[in-house]
């Protein structure tokens, strides 16, 4: 069990090619081939008119035979590969890390949000920036992607990796609510992203439907006609006409 | 590849559950098992006796709406409606007018502080009109047939249910049961407040939270606005709530809302006005413990205190007839009424003493 380096040629059988360039659609590795057909179908290839091609080869160097090696090979390679990609991130701009709503929760309590943000919702210190006088009439759709912001100027949930917008965490949710008429406040106002806000909405929903938030609920009328009639000794609630 | 299968068959479970909760009868096993779970032993639903007909009787109203009372601030206090506000008007009007606009606004008032019915829970609908055979492997959804005609109220509305029963192969045709009903009338007939699917805050974790706060209006109004006043989960909302205010001796919280009435009723019903009039008394309010005593005789006739005949309009000796006939919780009545009888005798000294101190 030793490793080997051997060159592969993996031959794709084509019925026709108009050009030598043209798309590949799958690779069928062939282990070992002859030599001489290798050499035939290199020779067809580079030839200039091609107007009947069986092969098509490709070079693939670098594969071992040993199944041990292939494996520590291929950890390395994802090693390497992993830490290639996190080394490029930048600590402040990283958001891959998840944090519970708990953490959140402890946070809006916190020393250091005080300092950060006073008695203030988080989103009055922010400012958008635009050309022109009038701001879209959109934010922007997500500052995070792929768990790196990806903006200059986050917005302001984003840009707090311990801000988590969620059914729970009620100190934060409250801040986008209108003090005056109940309202979600439009992200125009608050200027977060339209993933957050989706999310904001989400969370006032579940909240509402929890009872952790209160609303004014809308007033009911009854007619008491329907519920009870004096005259008659059964009530009107008889279902099943 | 298994945790893969597995996960699949869990979603797949609860759906099934999800679908049975909502449209078997293990809806209404499950209040029947928090009834017990959230309230003491004797708070129980309407179930036995009708108490409509002593509801909707003229003199019982009449206490009820005199014991809510009218506190307008209270009444029209800002709502947050999520509508654009608008800033108030400022106008100079005559004596006259004011009146006029006074009036208009009392009979807002009492639109608002209209009383939400007390009925007697509603039984299962078990009502099937037909058996057909010869449909029984036709579908394997359920149809529902739905008056939908413009005008007709929810509760008279005809709403038709022809299943197919996975397990007994027959098609019948049967009457919607009430789960289905709700469902359907706000599909049909869309009521702003009300959602399809019951809110989660009336599961029993929820709605003890929530009382905790002490967001007895809150929970009230939301239950009303979603469910019928003789539907199950009414009912048991109702009772954790009004079983959470005489516990903690918050029923002042409910004064001058729609839900004080409907509260006095179920504790009036139930023998309990003990710990109302307590707090009552302690805050003064004399005439309306007084109201609430004559309540409980006019629900209870044949009480021993409604024998003696005492005026009602003699406050304390009306009060103290309750006490020494009837009342349950005797020494804490007695007590919280000598101390309101102290009080008043002291402040009547104190203005005989400055009167005289005038040399008046």
């Amino acid at each position: 069990m030793f490793s080997s380096c051997i060159n592969f040629y993996s031959f794709k059988p084509l019925k026709m090619l108009r050009s030598i360039g043209q798309g590949v659609t799958r690779l069928l590795p062939v282990v070992c081939p002859t030599t001489h057909m290798a050499k035939a179908a290199v020779r067809v290839i580079e030839g200039r008119s091609v107007t009947k091609l069986l092969y098509e080869v490709r070079r693939i160097q670098w594969i071992t035979t040993c199944k041990t090696m292939r494996c520590e090979v291929a950890e390395e390679e994802e090693e390497g590969e992993g830490e290639k990609k996190e080394d490029n991130i930048p600590p402040e701009k990283n958001r891959r890390q998840i944090i519970p709503v708990e953490t959140s929760i402890k946070y809006m309590q916190s020393d250091a949000y005080k300092t950060t943000y006073g008695d203030e919702p988080v989103w009055v210190k922010y400012r958008r920036n635009f050309k022109g006088g009038l701001p879209p009439t959109k934010t922007r759709k997500t500052c995070i992607r792929d768990g790196i912001l990806a903006t200059g100027n986050p917005c302001p949930v984003c840009r707090d990796e311990f801000l988590v917008v969620e059914y729970r965490n009620l100190e934060l949710i409250k801040q986008f609510i209108s003090p005056f008429n109940g309202a979600v406040l439009p992200p125009l106002k608050t200027n977060i992203c339209q993933k957050q806000h989706r999310r904001l909405l989400v969370a006032v929903n579940k909240a509402r439907d929890y009872g952790l938030l209160t609303y004014d609920v809308p007033h009911r009328h009854y007619d008491y006609s329907e519920y009870y009639q004096p005259q008659q000794q059964d009530d009107t609630t008889e279902a099943g006409r | 590849m298994a945790a893969a299968a597995m996960r699949s068959f869990s979603v797949v479970g609860s759906g099934i559950h999800r679908f049975l909760g909502l449209t078997g009868r293990c809806l209404d096993l499950e209040c029947i098992t928090s009834i017990r779970r959230c309230s003491n032993t004797s708070y129980t639903t309407y179930n036995d006796r009708d108490p409509a007909p002593l509801f909707f009787e003229d003199e019982v109203q009449v206490v009820l709406q005199r014991v809510t009372g009218m506190d307008i601030d209270r009444i029209f206090r800002r709502r947050q409606q999520e509508k654009k506000s608008t800033p108030p008007k400022y106008q100079f009007l005559t004596n006259e007018e004011v009146d006029e606009y006074m009036s208009e606004a009392r009979v807002k008032a009492e639109s608002l502080l209209q009383m939400p019915p007390v009925l007697k829970e509603r039984q299962p609908i078990n009502n099937i009109l037909e058996t057909n055979t010869s449909l029984q492997a036709h579908h394997t959804d359920k149809y529902v047939f739905a008056d939908i005609t413009f005008g007709v109220s929810d509760r008279n509305r005809t709403i038709l249910n022809r299943t197919i029963l996975v397990r007994e192969t027959d098609g019948t045709l049967r009457s919607a049961w009430w789960e289905e009903r709700d469902r359907i009338n706000q599909t049909y007939n869309p009521r702003p407040g009300r959602n399809v699917v019951m809110p989660k805050l009336f599961n029993d974790e929820n709605l003890k939270s929530a009382l905790a706060r002490q967001e007895y209006e809150f929970v009230l109004d939301r239950v009303c606005a979603q469910c019928e006043p003789d539907s199950s989960v009414y009912q048991r909302v109702c009772v954790c709530v009004y079983d959470a205010l005489d516990t903690h001796h918050h029923h002042n919280t409910l004064y001058s809302t729609r839900h004080y009435g409907p509260m006095c009723f179920y504790l009036a019903w139930n023998k309990r006005i003990d710990s109302l009039l307590v707090s009552l008394i302690q805050e003064e309010k004399i005439n309306t413990a007084s109201d609430i005593v004559y309540l409980y005789q006019l629900i209870h006739k044949d009480c021993k205190s409604a024998k003696l005949n005492i005026e009602h309009t003699q406050h304390v000796e009306f009060i103290k007839g309750y006490i020494e006939e009837d009342c349950l919780q005797r020494a804490q009545v007695q007590l919280a009424l000598q101390c309101y009888q102290d009080l008043q005798h002291q402040r009547q000294q104190h203005q005989h003493n400055v009167t005289n101190a005038h040399g008046l």
